[in-house]
């Protein structure tokens, strides 16, 4: 028997033990589907493994009144508060920031804000410029083309020009969005301080494209879009794929990646929700899962050629975890600015303070970027309050009293590589299929601090230009953002990386790891841009290398 | 399927309901704000079935007590808890219409975008800051295999 091509779930897995898939991904988030969406356009079957499954619009509660209210159930960003079987939990005692992540098919990109940024030339070049990090084995040119080329199947919207970016890039398919209010505010604060600033590009539909429809400002991109505008990977790459004639299995919780006699990856386990254990051969492996799934899949899969995991004779898979602290500066106005309308996707950005300053005090720097704030729930937390929040008449004066009158700006900041800051598996906790769960190791460094400090008194100034009567400062939005990055990270060098530039483990070459662990370094802007392109970019040259059977095939 | 609450669940809920939305001048009233208990019902359907059980022993826990009294102890002794509680009835009250009325809040409603609104917002030559402003990107050098143009070859 052959593997069914389509999509179904782990339960109606019926293919034969001794069926071999060309290509095995695991997770059907964004960089699991830009390989899948490749490879299977050159005629790789392609069978991707994905825990969580498929959502459908109508089951996003963007248009509802209970909205806000799910955002801290069932729409949570913590997967140790929805507790789904597709989850597992994270073990976060010594841990700054709760790591956001989503389990379904399209991943993260089911609840990212659309936020569509490029990384910066000098983000490739941290230790040349800045004697911080590590450089890059890639530069920014080397991405350019696909970011132009990801651009197009993600919908970017925005406005060409931007002088934040050398010039070169392809025109934004998509025009962008007007900068409402908010960000024209934020704007006129940045021209009287003489800052740059530019309108947010955003990969969210402003003219129907595929399947996505036009946006209609729900504002509530970060827990799926009920109108089907935002780009998320289930939209925009797997019904391509499943065309092309991919397999996507749903359910599919895979427990170890096998390897052969040689060391090379074989195939994986994997368990479905009944609990019931399938094995599934292939000749390559695609390791999707995420910064905190795929070390936590490495390290899981020892063997006794591979005693430390899989792709870990650098010792360095799940070590350099980059969270991406996020900072907030809310200011309150005289005016209304309907600061509901979204997308949530940002009106404004600015790389003003991106680039180092040694005279700051710190390396690095951040993007800004003000976006809309949402309903009652949301404005209710705009005023930092420690660990219990306001009721009651002093609360509901600030809300009404804010209410379309509060503007926000969040730092963006770079989180600089620490090797102590790591997943490691947790010998106690376990998720619902009796695997470990991943223990995350992570401090905020005084660098980060002194950074994120720095950047909310600039943007307080911002706010101050431009005319706020009262500002609040948030430290740490402990629950943002979900860049999961460097854990599996690319380099030229085997004993200081797991994988190389197309993200070709040096220890095992015919598995590749796809998603934001390859990161050296964090940058300052949204990941999900970079991460898809990266993706495509060793998509390409996984083809190359077919042709040529530069690896076994 | 939807959580119900045991009369005694419904005592504490009236109880925490008083305590964390009291009546506000200038706001309706719970009462008048959800006067069937449908949007408590629909604040309840959101968590998760875990999430129900912790609010189960979290009421179990305040029953009986002067609820103002336990609620400035459990504020202190288990946050998490009191945040718990106060995010479901605050949530609860703020899920309501008719404070949305209050508030100005119209509500998530599809709003199309009128392609007049891009240049709108930037009327007034807005872009002049930013393309005075210029580069901002720093400089790469070359030899490490980056050619990206310069702030200077930009300018």
């Amino acid at each position: 028997m052959t593997i069914r091509r389509g999509t179904y779930d782990a339960t109606k897995f019926d293919a034969s033990p001794t069926d071999v898939a060309d290509v095995v991904i695991i997770g059907a988030g964004p960089s699991g589907a830009t390989y899948a969406k490749y490879l299977s356009s050159w005629g790789f079957h392609v069978v991707c493994l994905e825990q969580g499954r498929w959502y459908s619009n109508t089951e996003y509660l963007g248009a509802k009144d209970e909205y806000e209210m799910s955002l801290y159930g069932k729409w949570s960003k913590d997967a140790n508060v929805r507790q789904a079987w597709e989850d597992y939990p994270t073990e976060l005692s010594e841990s700054d920031m709760i790591p956001v992540m989503y389990n379904a098919v399209g991943g993260a990109t089911i609840h990212f804000g659309g936020h569509w940024a490029r990384m910066l030339p000098s983000d490739f070049r941290v230790r040349t410029l800045d004697g911080v990090a590590d450089d890059w084995p890639i530069s920014y040119d080397d991405l350019t083309p696909f970011y132009d080329e990801t651009d197009i199947e993600w919908a970017a919207a925005g406005l060409d020009g931007d002088p934040a970016y050398p010039p070169g890039a392809a025109p934004f398919p998509q025009p962008a969005f007007p900068i409402h209010a908010v960000g024209r505010k934020v704007a006129e604060g940045m021209n009287k301080l003489g800052w740059s600033w530019w309108p947010g590009a955003n990969s969210i539909a402003r003219k129907p494209v595929g399947d996505l429809v036009p946006c209609v400002r729900y504002g509530t991109c970060e827990a799926g879009c009920p109108n089907g505008s935002k780009a998320s990977a289930d939209v925009v790459q797997w019904p391509a794929a499943l065309k092309n004639g991919a397999t996507l299995v749903t359910g599919a919780r895979v427990s170890e990646i096998l390897t052969d006699e040689r060391g090379l990856a074989s195939g994986v386990v994997f368990l479905d929700r009944n609990g019931t254990e399938r094995r599934l051969r292939a000749e390559q492996v695609i390791l999707a899962a995420n910064g905190i799934g795929t070390p936590r899949l490495l390290l899981m899969s020892q063997s006794k050629r591979h005693p430390n995991g899989l792709a870990n004779s650098s010792d360095m898979v799940g070590r350099n975890l980059m969270l991406h602290p996020h900072s907030m500066v809310v200011g309150v106005f005289e005016e209304e600015f309907n600061t509901w309308l979204g997308p949530v996707g940002q009106n404004v950005q600015s790389y003003e303070f991106y680039e180092t300053d040694k005279t700051r005090g710190h390396v690095r720097g951040a993007k800004w970027t003000s976006l809309c704030i949402g309903g009652p729930m949301a404005m209710g937390t705009m005023i930092p309050r420690g660990p219990v929040g306001a009721h009651g008449e002093d609360l509901l004066r600030d809300i009404k009293r804010m209410m379309g009158h509060a503007i926000m700006m969040v730092v963006v900041s770079e989180d600089l590589p620490n090797p102590e800051n790591r997943v490691l598996l947790d010998p106690r906790l376990k998720d619902p299929s009796g695997l470990p769960a991943p223990k995350v190791i992570y401090k905020i460094d005084q660098n980060s601090k002194d950074l994120l400090a720095f950047h909310r008194a600039r943007q307080r100034e911002v706010l101050e230009a431009a005319g706020a009567y009262e500002i609040h400062e948030h430290e740490l939005l402990n629950d943002e953002p979900g860049h999961l990055l460097g854990t599996a990270r690319m380099g030229d060098d085997p004993e200081t990386s797991v994988v190389n530039s197309f993200g070709q483990a040096h220890d095992v070459p015919n598995l590749r790891i796809a998603d934001g662990s390859v990161f050296v370094t964090s940058a300052g802007v949204n990941p999900t841009s970079t991460i898809v392109a990266l993706a495509l970019r060793g998509a390409q040259e996984m083809v190359r290398q077919a042709s040529e059977l530069e690896v076994p095939l | 399927m939807s959580y119900q609450l045991s009369p005694e669940e419904m005592e504490v809920a009236a109880q925490l309901t008083a305590y964390f939305t009291p009546p506000v001048e200038g706001f309706p009233t719970i009462e008048e704000a959800d006067p069937d208990g449908r949007v408590l019902e629909l604040a309840i359907a959101q968590l998760v079935p875990q999430q129900q059980e912790q609010m189960r022993a979290a009421f179990a826990r305040a029953a009986g007590q002067p609820i103002a009294t336990y609620l400035a102890s459990l504020r202190e002794t288990n946050p998490v808890e009191y945040e718990f509680l106060r995010v479901i009835f605050v949530g609860r009250y703020l899920t309501c219409r008719p404070v949305w009325k209050v508030l100005g809040y119209p509500g998530r409603v599809p709003t199309p975008i009128d392609e007049s609104e891009v240049a709108y917002f930037l009327r007034d030559n807005l872009l002049d800051g930013p393309r005075r402003r210029g580069p901002v990107y720093r400089q790469v050098p070359a030899e490490h295999g980056a050619t990206s143009p310069t702030s200077a070859e930009w300018a």
